[in-house]
C-alpha cells in the first residue's frame, strides 16, 4: 500500500517537473469536461426551470390551435398567439364544479422589452409556481385602481422601479421604434417578491386597464385626432371581449382528462386544453434530438482531450527513458513504471476535472444572471447531481484506462533497456 | 376597436364546433391518473390494433374474434401490472365500440353532450374502442409504475401515446412494444 503511495507521490513530483507541457493537457481535459458538464447542468436544470413554472396549473385553455405554442405563450410569454377566446367561454369553464380556480390572461403589450400581461386578482390568489407556492408581494399590493401596475421581481431590479413609478406601456413587441401607449401612464402599485419563475420577468396590469389602453386605437395604431383621457377611459371600458388563456385549476387534480375532454367539445366555440406538464414532456421529445447530437458532440471532445492526454504522455516517454531507468536502477520493478505512468495519466485527468468543475461554477455565476434575465431560466450553482456525479466518474475511469496505453509501452520498454541508454 | 370586432364576429359566426378524434392505425391513447388509493385509465384505440375489420362483425368467425378480443380487455390484471406491494384490484371497467354493441355485451354509447360526435363511427369506414378500468389500491404509495402489456395481446398495436396525471404532477410518455412501463 505504502509502495502505491509512493509511486503516487513520486508520478504528481515527475508531473510536477513538467508542469509546462501537462498544464496545456490538464486544460484540454478541463475545457472537456466543462462542456460536458455544463450540457447537463442545462439540460437538465432548463427542463426543471420550466417544469416549476407551470406545476400548479392543471390546465391551459386558449382558442383551438398548437398545443406547445399556447403554452409557451401563456406561461412563458415565447412566440405568439394566433387567436384569441372569448370570455365568456372562460366564464362559463370557470363555473363547472370540478374547477377550483381560474385565472384569465391577456397578452399582446410589453415595456422596455418585459411582457405585460392583463390579468385579474385571481393571479395573485391562486397562481401556483415550483411545490405549490404562491405569488408573495415584496412590497405594495395588488393593482387596484385601473392605472396601476404591478411588476415582478426582476423587472423592478433591472428597472429600479419603485411604489409610485409611473410607467408607459408600448404597444406590441418593446422595440424602440414600438408605439408607446404615453398618453395613459401606470403607477407601480406592486412588486412581487421573487419566483424564479417567467413571472419575474412580467408586468401585471387588470384585464380592464388593457382594454383602456387599446380604446381610440383603430388597426393597431391610434386614431389621430381622437384623444382619450384616462378619465374618459375609466368610464369607457367594460369586460374584456377577448383573453389569450385561461390557467385552470381543478379541486381533483386526476379530474383533468375528463374536463379536458368536455372543453374540446364545448360547441360555442372552438378551444384547446393543454395539460402543461404533458406538453412540456412533449416538446422535451422534440428537443431530444438535439440534445443527442449535443451530447454526442461533447463526447466527442472528451475523447479529444482524452487523445491528447495519451499523446503527451507517450510522447515524452522518449524524453523519460532516462528517469525511468534511474528509478529502475534503483530497485523499480517494471511493475512499478506501469503504475507510475498510469497513475500520473490518472492524476492529471482528476486535475482537469476539478479545474472544469471550478470553471463551470465560475460560468453559472456569471451565465444565469443573463439566462434569468432573457429567458427567465433559473440555472443555481448548486452542488452536482448524481448524473454530473456519474459523468466525473466516468472521465476519470476513461482517463485512467488511456493512460494505460502510454504506461504499457513504458512497462515494456523498461524490461527491454538496460543501462546502456543513461549515456 | 379591430380587436373587439373580430371578436364579435366571431361569436356571431361561431357555428357548433365538432371536433374529429386522431384516427391512426397502430396508434392508440391512454390516460392514466392517480388520486389517492385509485388509479382510473383509460384507453382508447382504432378497432384495427384489436381485431382485422372496423365495422359490425359480417359473420361469426368475425363475432367470435370480437368476442376473443374482448375477453382479453376483460381480464385487466394481465395488461396492467401493478407493483405486487401496491396491491391493487380492478374495482369497475367498461368497453365501448359503437359497431361491437352485441359482441361487447353493452348498449351502444350514448351520447353524454347529446350531439352527434366522433363516435359515430364507420361514417367514415373507421371505428374506435374506448376501454376504461378504474383500479383500487391497498397500498398507494407504493405505486410508481404501471407494465403495459397491451403489445403482447394485440399485435398491430405500434405505440401507445400516454397522459399521466399523479401525485408528481402531469406526465408524456411513449410506450412501444419495446418499452412499455409507464413510471413516475
Amino acid at each position: 500500500m505504502t509502495r502505491f503511495l509512493c509511486l503516487f507521490l513520486l508520478a504528481g513530483k515527475s508531473a510536477w517537473n513538467r508542469r509546462g507541457t501537462l498544464a496545456l493537457v490538464v486544460c484540454s481535459i478541463a475545457l472537456s469536461a466543462t462542456l460536458l458538464l455544463g450540457l447537463e447542468r442545462i439540460r437538465s436544470q432548463v427542463r426543471e426551470s420550466f417544469v416549476q413554472a407551470v406545476s400548479g396549473t392543471d390546465l391551459i385553455v386558449g382558442a383551438r390551435g398548437g398545443n406547445l405554442q399556447l403554452m409557451l405563450y401563456a406561461i412563458f410569454h415565447l412566440g405568439g398567439a394566433t387567436h384569441n377566446m372569448g370570455f365568456k367561454s372562460a366564464e362559463v369553464i370557470g363555473e363547472n364544479p370540478e374547477v377550483a380556480w381560474t385565472i384569465p390572461i391577456s397578452l399582446g403589450d410589453s415595456h422596455l422589452g418585459y411582457p405585460v400581461v392583463a390579468t385579474n386578482h385571481d393571479f395573485f390568489r391562486h397562481y401556483k409556481f415550483r411545490n405549490q407556492e404562491s405569488i408573495a408581494f415584496a412590497r405594495g399590493q395588488a393593482f387596484d385602481d385601473l392605472f396601476d401596475v404591478v411588476v415582478g421581481a426582476q423587472v423592478a431590479r433591472m428597472l429600479g422601479y419603485d411604489l409610485g413609478h409611473e410607467v408607459a406601456l408600448s404597444h406590441g413587441g418593446g422595440d424602440i421604434l414600438a408605439i408607446m401607449h404615453d398618453d395613459m401612464p401606470f403607477t407601480v402599485r406592486g412588486v412581487l417578491a421573487p419566483t424564479g419563475t417567467p413571472v419575474d420577468r412580467s408586468l401585471y396590469i387588470s384585464l380592464a386597464a388593457m382594454e383602456a389602453i387599446h380604446l381610440g386605437w383603430q388597426g393597431g395604431a391610434p386614431l389621430p385626432g381622437l384623444k382619450i383621457s384616462p378619465e374618459q377611459a375609466s368610464k369607457l371600458i367594460q369586460e374584456p371581449e377577448s383573453i389569450t388563456a385561461l390557467l385552470v385549476g381543478l379541486e381533483r387534480r386526476s379530474r383533468v382528462f375528463a374536463l379536458q375532454r368536455d372543453i374540446h367539445d364545448y360547441r360555442e366555440e372552438a378551444l384547446t386544453a393543454v395539460m402543461p406538464g404533458v406538453a412540456m414532456d412533449q416538446i422535451w421529445q422534440m428537443v431530444n434530438t438535439g440534445e443527442k447530437a449535443l451530447l454526442l458532440v461533447s463526447l466527442l471532445v472528451t475523447v479529444t482531450g482524452l487523445a491528447g492526454l495519451v499523446a503527451a504522455i507517450l510522447a515524452g516517454l522518449g524524453e523519460r527513458r532516462r528517469e525511468l531507468t534511474i528509478l529502475r536502477s534503483v530497485g523499480a520493478r517494471p511493475a512499478d513504471i506501469l503504475v507510475l505512468l498510469a497513475a500520473e495519466g490518472f492524476l492529471l485527468v482528476v486535475s482537469g476535472i476539478l479545474l472544469a468543475l471550478f470553471a463551470l461554477f465560475l460560468l453559472l455565476n456569471f451565465l444565469s444572471p443573463v439566462l434569468l434575465d432573457l429567458y427567465g431560466i433559473v440555472l443555481d450553482a448548486s452542488l452536482p447531481s448524481l448524473t454530473e456525479w456519474g459523468i466525473m466518474g466516468g472521465i476519470s475511469v476513461a482517463g485512467f484506462c488511456a493512460a494505460l496505453i502510454p504506461a504499457f509501452r513504458a512497462y515494456r520498454l523498461s524490461l527491454s533497456d538496460g543501462l546502456s541508454l543513461s549515456r | 376597436m379591430k380587436k373587439l370586432f373580430l371578436a364579435l364576429a366571431f361569436f356571431l359566426i361561431a357555428a357548433p364546433v365538432i371536433a374529429h378524434k386522431a384516427h391512426t392505425h397502430g396508434a392508440a391513447r391512454l390516460n392514466l391518473s392517480v388520486e389517492g388509493d385509485t388509479v382510473e385509465i383509460g384507453f382508447e384505440t382504432p378497432l384495427a390494433n384489436l381485431i382485422s375489420f372496423e365495422r359490425a362483425p359480417g359473420n361469426d368467425k368475425e363475432s367470435e374474434e370480437a368476442r376473443n378480443m374482448a375477453a382479453v380487455l376483460r381480464n385487466p390484471a394481465t395488461i396492467f401490472i401493478f407493483p405486487r406491494n401496491a396491491q391493487c384490484s380492478l374495482k369497475t371497467m367498461l368497453l365501448k365500440a359503437d359497431v361491437l354493441a352485441r359482441e361487447l355485451d353493452s348498449t351502444p354509447y350514448e351520447h353524454e353532450h347529446g350531439h352527434e360526435q366522433e363516435n359515430h363511427d364507420n361514417a367514415d369506414g373507421h371505428a374506435d374502442l374506448d376501454a376504461e378500468f378504474v383500479f383500487t389500491c391497498q397500498n398507494p404509495a407504493a405505486l410508481n409504475q404501471v407494465e403495459v402489456r397491451l403489445f403482447q395481446a394485440f399485435s398491430a398495436l405500434k405505440r401507445i401515446d400516454a397522459n399521466l396525471v399523479t401525485p408528481r404532477g402531469q406526465k408524456a410518455m411513449r410506450l412501444t412494444p419495446r418499452s412499455n412501463r409507464l413510471q413516475w
